[in-house]
């Protein structure tokens, strides 16, 4: 069964119209509209169909690529609807080869070309049908949002289905059914899309929030029972100057009120920074010039909070972004999803956050008494600020370790805080910070709970990578005039972290190379150089598959193209065809089918000269020994045969007048 | 911040623990194994039921428009992005009415089927399908199915199977769906196309030819027909089925033999022409003598009895005539099945072509106990032969020891033994050198895998090689 007249056609120009490009769909449209006035005129074997298919498959892996490298972001998404939508273009020779080559249906390995190594799956398909399903499907990607589409889809379907309805009922039942179908499915298009828009409202940005540091609150593990346990995933790349004392601790957020196992940051506000993606945007004045952290991350949602050191004074290198600081320190920046580039230049004397205000030295009631007994025992009150720092460091360095391992505390009894610093001794990041932040502020010194990332694991390219699990926690204290890190975790946590790496952490690792990879290409400020080598790589890659596939194309084709009737039989190049030719001239040639001796015989009737006419049976002799002797002729008998048929017609021998008469009766 | 609890309170010494964690983790892996295959065996069979259903029920037709509406799905998935989702409802509510009409199909036929005894692996069977119309109203556009019965593969089947002369690559042989689909289609034994059915008169009959394809010996089993019906557009069909249970025989492939000249020398068969029927030598007397004690009764001539007063007996020309066995090797080959169905085949090719007018074949196998069929001068002929190889089956066990005793206690009768080997080791080379040490005349064929090097026969041995894949090549040797 072949697609009715017209509706190949109709479905490409249909594409045409949807997705504006039409100039080139109507024409070739016609192009393939004409074959029903003509009959199949190429002759391919199935070899080359496969070739001309798999064309079409490289100019949609080409067309693929190049969308993926010129589209901006979303580019996955934006790469697979531009694929389809030029589906009828990529695969328009096909259709020409469905159409002009063979009427008959192809095998469905044309498509696969996993099948085509294994025995026919007798699957055989017009490929004009699929056709009209790739236009339409195609059209779609123009997403026109009128009603027009759904008309063509519904007007496609039943064109193409009325040629293949079943005899066995009367014409009204398909009818039937392709109307029930267009009502059912409008009603359905219409509900789904609803439905989304639903979706969409009711969800928000739930899904894509939950990765990321909220600026506000952070909910901590403190209480949490058992293991603590967190993923090896990469989540960005960070250069440090040459020198840099290791672990660096980059800051996302603080927070200043504790509250029930959980930091907060209420009414700290956000300010909008100054600036631009050319000349940065400056935090503080002062920025020292020669020392740039550089960092490398992926933003889905193109909402990031910055990973900056301490005492971060200017950023830059960030796409055009609106970024924006809160008063605790953290810097947001809202910009395009993808990768995010900056480097951050520091000024020296510590972090840059405003002076502390009341929120920075209050205490939580619950944990109020087992922390005075804890000062007093250290002596920190009316020591100086420094002292009492000194003391307070000691004190974890002494006497805790780190765990991410908590058995259950007394519940009720006491606070998992309480538990920590009286009782286990041990536990991860969040209690040594949470318990510093409250010891020095019962000590009467300012401090914040400062939440960020520890950078200490190299990486393979001499660059620093930042797990899921270097997430790290710290006190910043008020000392001396400045916003102070102090990290009372002992050292040995990292290691520790390290050791519980899972055995995937190769494979991943591998994976997040390759994303990082291609974030460093896209965010790469020499921007104009890839992207144009790219292309043109591409370019050539496909121009060369292309030639591969059309010479071997060709190749197959040659042998088939000139078909000759027959070869010239041997002897063709006869000398014989002279005297044949001279004789004919007077009227007594040789006819059609006579053979030659035949043809003497007539001669020697119509009274031609008996030596001339022996000399040319002699002749004539060579002439089939030249013409049917399967040995082939010596070049002296060749020579000899060239001779006298030369003296043969130089001698002039011709038949009398008379006798040519009786030879016309 | 991800937190998962972990009870593990394990305070044993660390290489207690690293020991009993490197024996626990062993286990882990292999009960992980285990529910692995379990987990694939029980979804291959659900793949398996699925796509029957699905490759019946919905026509060329429906299965585009099934693939146009996942496409335009997943196209369409962000609607907000495309229109193809119009494009999805449009096809899914086209197919959901296509479905919908299937139970409208009430109408009610009777099949009959004129099935030959007997089919040929690997051979195409055409025979003929009567259809009565029971109905009042003629039927059109119908199209015939018929339902092949098999017992699905056990998981330990399917982990024990192994597809003959095939290398797949590792994740293909790790995950086995391709072993699967030839299981199953080794077990259903045959493909029938469906047959489109002539107009059907009301209350009348129409006859169709089937076309059925068996592909291994044994049984094929045909439990009933189904009469499909198009909907309107040809997407989806609605089945009629009925029970109409019917076996087919299928005899094992068969080689051509080049002519053979099977060695030995008539010997003396007890029993006689009474055992070989009417056809060769006649029953010529010879003389009267006296009765010796163990002489049948029938021989006595009861007129010199009476004349003489003294039993006498008729002497007959002792009858001799050339009888060969063809012992067939039914022990658990390391090649397996393969190598085993080839043997078969080989064995029915033997008989098939050994001229049983002028002698007689006995077929020896192990199997549960020993069967000796004999063909030949009047007894059976080749096509029980072949009946009894169809369904042959591999045994446990001692088999080819229990080979050797069967053969070798016909010794006296026999003037020649083919034996057919499914592989070459030990025992097998044994029995050769036991029935060539008994002065029989051996015609040893064993059946190789040329991929596997421990097989290498030594010529010296006299046995004959047929390499598994070139089977056909290495009998036109002999």
């Amino acid at each position: 069964m072949t697609p009715p007249l017209g509706l190949v056609g109709a479905a490409l120009a249909f594409w045409g119209w949807q997705t504006g490009w039409l100039a080139i769909a109507v024409p070739l449209a016609v192009a393939l509209e004409l074959r029903h006035a003509m009959r199949p005129a190429w002759t391919l074997d199935a070899q080359s169909i496969h070739r001309v298919a798999d064309l079409c498959s490289l100019a949609l892996i080409a067309l693929g690529a190049y969308l993926l490298v010129t589209l901006e972001a979303p580019r996955a998404a934006r790469t697979v609807i531009g694929m389809a939508q030029w589906l009828p273009l990529t695969f328009a020779p096909l259709a020409f080869v469905q159409a002009y080559a063979t009427r008959a249906p192809l095998d469905v390995s044309v498509l696969f070309i996993t099948l085509r190594n294994r025995p026919s799956t007798g699957i055989q398909v017009d490929f004009g049908f699929l056709y009209v399903i790739a236009c339409v499907i195609g059209a779609a990607g123009a997403n026109l949002r009128t009603e027009m589409y759904y008309a063509g889809v519904a007007v496609f379907a039943a064109w193409s289905l009325w040629e293949l309805r079943s005899r066995r009922y009367p014409r009204l039942a398909p009818f039937i059914l392709l109307f029930g179908a267009s009502v059912l499915g409008y009603a359905g298009h219409v509900s789904l899309n609803r439905l989304q828009a639903a979706l969409t409202e009711w969800a928000g940005e739930l899904a894509d929030s939950a990765a990321q540091t909220n600026p506000y609150r952070a909910r901590t593990d403190i209480g949490h029972i058992g293991e603590l346990k967190l993923s090896d995933r990469i989540l960005f790349r960070v250069s440090l100057p040459a020198g840099e004392p290791t672990p660096v601790l980059l800051h996302r957020a603080s927070y200043n009120r504790y509250a029930s196992q959980a930091w907060s940051a209420p009414r700290v506000g956000l300010e909008t920074l100054a600036g631009d993606a050319a000349s940065g945007w400056t935090l503080r004045e002062g920025a020292n010039r020669e020392a740039a952290i550089e960092v490398l991350e992926h933003t889905r949602s193109g909402k990031a909070l910055l990973s900056l050191p301490s005492g971060a004074a200017q950023v830059e290198g960030l796409p055009p972004s609106h970024v924006r600081r809160n008063r605790l320190g953290s810097v947001m920046v809202e910009t395009a999803p993808g990768f995010l580039r900056y480097r951050a230049y520091r000024s020296p004397g510590g972090a840059v956050e405003g002076p502390p205000d009341e929120a920075d030295t209050a205490l939580p009631d619950g944990e109020r008494a087992t922390l005075r007994q804890i000062a007093s025992r250290l002596d920190l009150y009316g020591v100086p600020q420094n002292e009492a720092r000194r003391r307070i460091e000691r004190f974890f360095a002494e006497h805790f370790r780190y765990s991410t391992w908590q058995e259950a505390s007394p519940q009720g009894i006491v606070t998992p805080l309480d538990s920590f610093l009286t009782r286990t001794r041990a536990g991860h990041c969040e209690y040594f910070a949470t318990a510093t932040v409250l010891l020095l502020r019962e000590a009467g010194i300012p401090a914040r709970y400062a939440t960020g990332f520890s950078v200490q694991e190299r990486g393979a390219r001499g660059d620093y990578v930042v797990r899921e699990r270097h997430a790290h926690a710290w006190a910043r204290a008020w000392l001396d005039s400045a916003w102070v890190d102090i990290d009372t975790t002992p050292g040995q946590w990292f290691a520790l972290e390290a050791a519980q790496a899972s055995a995937w952490e190769t494979l991943g690792d591998a994976w997040a190379w390759l994303k990082f990879a291609w974030g460093r290409m896209q965010t790469s400020e020499q921007d104009a150089l890839p992207r144009p080598l790219l292309l043109s790589a591409l370019a050539v890659l496909f121009a060369w598959l292309a030639w591969r596939v059309m010479r071997s194309v060709r190749k197959r084709e040659a042998p088939a193209a000139p078909l000759r009737a027959r070869p010239d039989p041997p002897g063709a190049d006869s000398e014989f065809r002279a005297i044949e030719h001279a004789l004919a001239e007077r009227g007594l040639g040789r006819a059609t089918g006579e053979a030659v001796f035949e043809w003497l015989a007539r001669l020697d009737r119509a009274g031609l000269d008996a030596a001339a006419l022996e000399e040319l049976a002699a002749i004539a002799r060579l002439h089939y020994r030249l013409r049917f002797d399967p040995q082939p002729m010596g070049r002296s008998n060749r020579q000899e045969l060239k001779d006298r048929v030369k003296r043969w017609i130089d001698a002039g021998v011709a038949p009398m007048p008379e006798e040519q008469d009786r030879l016309r009766v | 911040m991800v937190g998962m609890l972990h009870a593990n309170h394990q305070k044993n010494g660390s290489i207690g623990k690293s020991i009993h964690e490197a024996i626990s983790s062993r286990d882990f892996i292999q009960s992980f194994l285990k529910a692995m295959q379990s987990l694939l065996y029980y979804s291959y069979r659900r793949f398996s039921r699925f796509n029957h259903w699905y490759e019946r029920r919905f026509t060329g037709v429906g299965r585009i428009a099934l693939a146009a509406a996942i496409g335009a799905a997943i196209f369409g998935v962000d609607t907000e992005q495309t229109t193809a989702y119009q494009a999805f409802t449009y096809l899914a509510a086209l197919i959901a009415l296509a479905v919908a009409t299937a139970p409208l199909f009430r109408s009610r036929f009777a099949v009959r089927r004129d099935l030959p005894r007997f089919a040929s692996a690997g051979e195409p069977l055409e025979y003929r399908v009567r259809i009565s119309n029971l109905g009042k109203r003629a039927e059109t556009g119908l199209t015939l199915f018929e339902d092949i019965e098999f017992a699905w593969p056990t998981r330990a089947e399917f982990q024990r199977a192994r597809e003959p002369g095939v290398q797949r690559n590792w994740v293909d042989e790790l995950l086995g769906f391709y072993r699967w689909t030839w299981l199953v289609a080794e077990r259903r034994n045959a493909s029938v196309e469906p047959a489109p059915l002539p107009v059907i008169p009301a209350r009348g009959e129409a006859t169709v030819t089937a076309r059925l394809t068996p592909r291994r010996r044994g049984m094929v089993r045909l439990a009933g027909a189904s009469i499909a019906r198009p909907d309107p557009l040809q997407l989806f069909r609605a089945f009629f089925r009925t029970s109409a249970p019917q076996s087919l025989a299928v005899l094992p492939r068969r080689y051509p033999l080049p002519l053979l000249a099977l060695p030995g020398s008539r010997r003396y068969q007890q029993g006689g022409v009474a055992l070989a029927g009417s056809v060769g030598d006649s029953e010529e007397f010879v003389s009267l003598r006296e009765y010796r004690p163990g002489d049948p009764l029938q021989r006595v001539h009861w007129k010199s009895f009476a004349r003489v007063g003294r039993p006498v007996v008729k002497e007959y020309q002792d009858e001799y005539f050339e009888r060969h066995v063809l012992a067939l090797d039914t022990a658990y080959a390391p090649q397996g099945e393969a190598a085993f169905e080839a043997a078969v085949s080989i064995a029915a090719s033997f008989v098939y072509t050994l001229d049983t007018q002028e002698c007689l074949l006995d077929l020896l196998f192990i199997g549960g106990e020993v069967h000796c069929q004999t063909a030949g001068r009047g007894l059976l002929r080749a096509e029980h032969l072949l009946e009894v190889l169809a369904a042959v089956r591999m045994q446990e066990g001692p088999a080819i020891e229990r080979l050797k005793h069967a053969v070798l206690a016909r010794r006296g009768a026999l003037t020649s033994c083919i034996l057919v080997l499914a592989g070459w080791d030990e025992a097998r080379r044994n029995l050769v050198k036991a029935l060539r040490g008994s002065g029989l005349q051996v015609l040893a064929l064993a059946v190789v895998d040329e991929r596997s090097v421990s097989e290498r026969i030594d010529p010296s041995q006299g046995v004959r090689k047929v390499r598994l894949g070139h089977v056909q090549q290495d009998l036109a040797a002999l």
